[in-house]
């Protein structure tokens, strides 16, 4: 299996979005990624994306769109259907864990983000696993 | 004979018996019950009418038609026979002949004046046909004592006090007409005193009765007097109770408002701690990892403080939030059915032994061979046991952990048994307590003093029990002891997949 992650990242606190990229390029080594500073004209900007991303990460408090709406609008369209939605949040109290997955979320991590299981649960997301890491 | 006797032999129960021998007990029975038939007819002949209420009254008029029914029948006999003594020896009495018949001539509309309702004008009219029949034919005699007392008896029985002492002065009055004349004293003075006897006594009946009906008027005052009190009892506490539920309402709602803000005011905390400290964490995990550039030891070594430190606080973070949840009654458990207790003793395990490192401590795992699965919260499950675990494996300096789960029918037992330096039996308790470490604790650092009581806390929100024992020097065992299926917790999904 050598699926190549290709991440989308939706983050507008820009420390959050620098310690993304830094994980994915640093530890990684990868490249193949985009991270949007906010949710303006969403659907429009990830359905222009090329390569397509095949992991999405939201931040759940972003603007104009929530996480929530994201992934609704992730879901409207056919090609992003059954792309893994991850929610990347620092809401992680139970109710919000519990909201996240009756939403349809494919998994959570919490922040801090835990960069040591970072990459292994990448690769359990793109296999297809759900992944609630709550720390 | 009584009615349900008479109903048992209806003329369908008599067809419906087959059996001959049966049918002529039935019979047989039948003939007997025509006994109360005629009793029956006796009754209705002598019942008072409905309209009739007062109980005295009623049995007057029974008694009054009673007596209508005999004096019927017994002077129309006695009329009978002076007519036949009339024939035999044709010395007739034609006076009581012709008051024999008159008796019983007026006799029956007394009679059917009483049966229709009219007591009152019935009773009158027979104590005034008594007193015309007998003062007519006898009161001037010898004997017209005793048939003017008869008068004023019935007039005693029948009438009214007021108007027996009218009849008593009448019949008196007459007698004394005749009596004074022909010096027929003795008789007189032996009616006065019969008369003066019977006032007295119906004077006596109706003081009593007076009395007694006062009293029982007393009695419906009071009883009706306390059911008054008793009902402004009841609608004062009905009011109490109204505003008091109403009370409860607004402070109910109150709380649950509190409640609600506390609870955003948490989450948004949460959120607002867990941002920066993933951005100092991260980094300084870069740097020390040499990501950005060379450093050196000492430096690598600082910024590692950094990040445990930065764990440190986010720990700390979840356990405050955790312990508000539970102390503001507002931890929700997430609930899910079959959740499978093997999974996370592995989970707990692997994390347990990398936290004993290279430690010379043996870590045993024992657990029944199967088991069942539980309607639990797994994240709180997992962190519950990870913490009792790390706890050991934090004090445990050698020798050996066992990490133990049987189960009975309905609950299952977790424990951890450690070989550490145990736990004074005065700080035993303090284990439980929020931010209270033991000293050996506050040497050993690196705990927040939370972990034990929320433990404790999620484990009883399970309907489940946690409690320790131990042995300074020997080691200490913590118990965890869940149902299987509490009957208070409520799953919220079907194995949903959650990965801790």
């Amino acid at each position: 299996m050598t699926v190549q992650p290709i991440v989308l990242y939706v983050e507008d606190d820009p420390r959050s979005r620098k310690v993304m990229e830094m994980c994915l390029k640093l530890k990684m080594r990868l490249s193949n990624f985009t991270i949007f500073e906010d949710s303006s004209r969403f659907l429009e900007r990830v359905q222009s994306l090329d390569p397509r991303p095949n992991l999405v990460f939201l931040d759940i408090h972003v603007k104009p769109n929530s996480g929530f709406q994201m992934l609704e609008m992730l879901r409207s369209v056919e090609t992003f259907k059954h792309v893994p939605v991850i929610a990347l949040t620092a809401s992680v109290m139970n109710e919000e864990v519990h909201m996240l997955q009756t939403a349809g979320f494919d998994g959570c991590l919490s922040k801090p983000l835990d960069m040591e299981t970072f990459p292994d649960n990448l690769k359990r997301l793109l296999n297809g696993e759900h992944v609630w890491r709550i720390i | 004979m009584s009615r349900a006797r008479l109903k048992r032999f209806s003329p369908c129960q008599l067809s419906a018996s087959a059996i001959p021998g049966q049918r002529i007990l039935a019979l047989t029975n039948m003939i007997t019950t025509q006994q109360p038939l005629i009793y029956n007819v006796w009754e209705r002949l002598i019942a008072p009418h409905p309209s009739i209420t007062d109980i005295e009254q009623r049995r007057q008029s029974r008694l009054l038609s009673v007596m209508m029914l005999t004096l019927t029948t017994l002077v129309g006999l006695t009329g009978l026979r002076q007519l036949y003594v009339n024939t035999m020896y044709a010395d007739t009495d034609w006076v009581a002949v012709f008051l024999a018949f008159t008796a019983v001539f007026l006799a029956v509309p007394i009679y059917w004046l009483n049966h229709s309702g009219h007591y009152k004008i019935g009773a009158r009219a027979f104590t005034a046909l008594a007193f015309v029949l007998i003062a007519s034919y006898s009161v001037f005699d010898t004997f017209g004592a005793f048939f003017g007392s008869l008068i004023v008896l019935f007039s005693a029985i029948f009438l009214t006090y007021t108007e027996t002492q009218v009849v008593v002065g009448l019949v008196l009055g007459i007698h004394a007409l005749w009596a004074f004349p022909h010096n027929h004293l003795t008789a007189f003075f032996f009616n006065v005193y019969i008369a003066v006897l019977i006032l007295l006594f119906v004077r006596f009946r109706t003081r009593l009765e007076q009395e007694r009906q006062q009293q029982l008027r007393d009695t419906n005052d009071k009883l009706r007097a306390s059911e008054g009190a008793l009902q402004q009892i009841n609608v004062t506490l009905e009011e109490k109770v109204k505003a008091r539920t109403l009370e409860l309402e607004h402070a109910k709602e109150e709380a649950e408002r509190a409640s609600h803000v506390k609870s955003a005011f948490l989450a948004s905390m949460s959120h607002e701690l867990r941002t920066p400290l993933n951005a100092i964490i991260n980094f300084t995990k870069f740097v020390a990892n040499g990501d950005l550039g060379e450093i050196n030891k000492d430096q690598a070594e600082t910024l590692t403080e950094v990040v445990s430190s930065g764990k440190h606080l986010l720990n700390l973070i979840n356990d405050v939030l955790d312990m508000s949840k539970i102390e503001a009654g507002s931890l929700n458990l997430f609930i899910e059915e079959n959740v499978d207790l093997q999974a996370i003793l592995t989970s707990v395990e692997s994390m347990s032994k990398s936290l004993l490192a290279d430690k010379p401590v043996e870590l045993k795992v024992e657990t029944d061979e199967t088991l069942p699965r539980i309607r639990a919260d797994r994240q709180r499950i997992f962190q519950v046991l990870l913490n009792i675990m790390s706890n050991a494996c934090k004090f445990t300096s050698n020798g050996s952990i066992w990490l133990r789960a049987i189960h009975t029918d309905n609950e299952i037992l977790l424990s951890v048994q450690d070989t550490g330096p145990g736990i004074a039996p005065d700080d035993q308790s303090l284990v439980f307590e929020a931010f209270k470490q033991t000293e050996t604790g506050l040497r050993q650092g690196g705990g927040t003093g939370l972990g034990m009581p929320i433990s404790r806390s999620l484990v009883e929100a399970h309907g489940g029990r946690l409690w320790l024992t131990s042995e300074p020097g020997k080691g200490t065992t913590f118990f965890v002891a869940l149902p299987i299926k509490s009957m208070q917790l409520v799953p919220m999904f079907d194995n949903m997949e959650r990965v801790a």
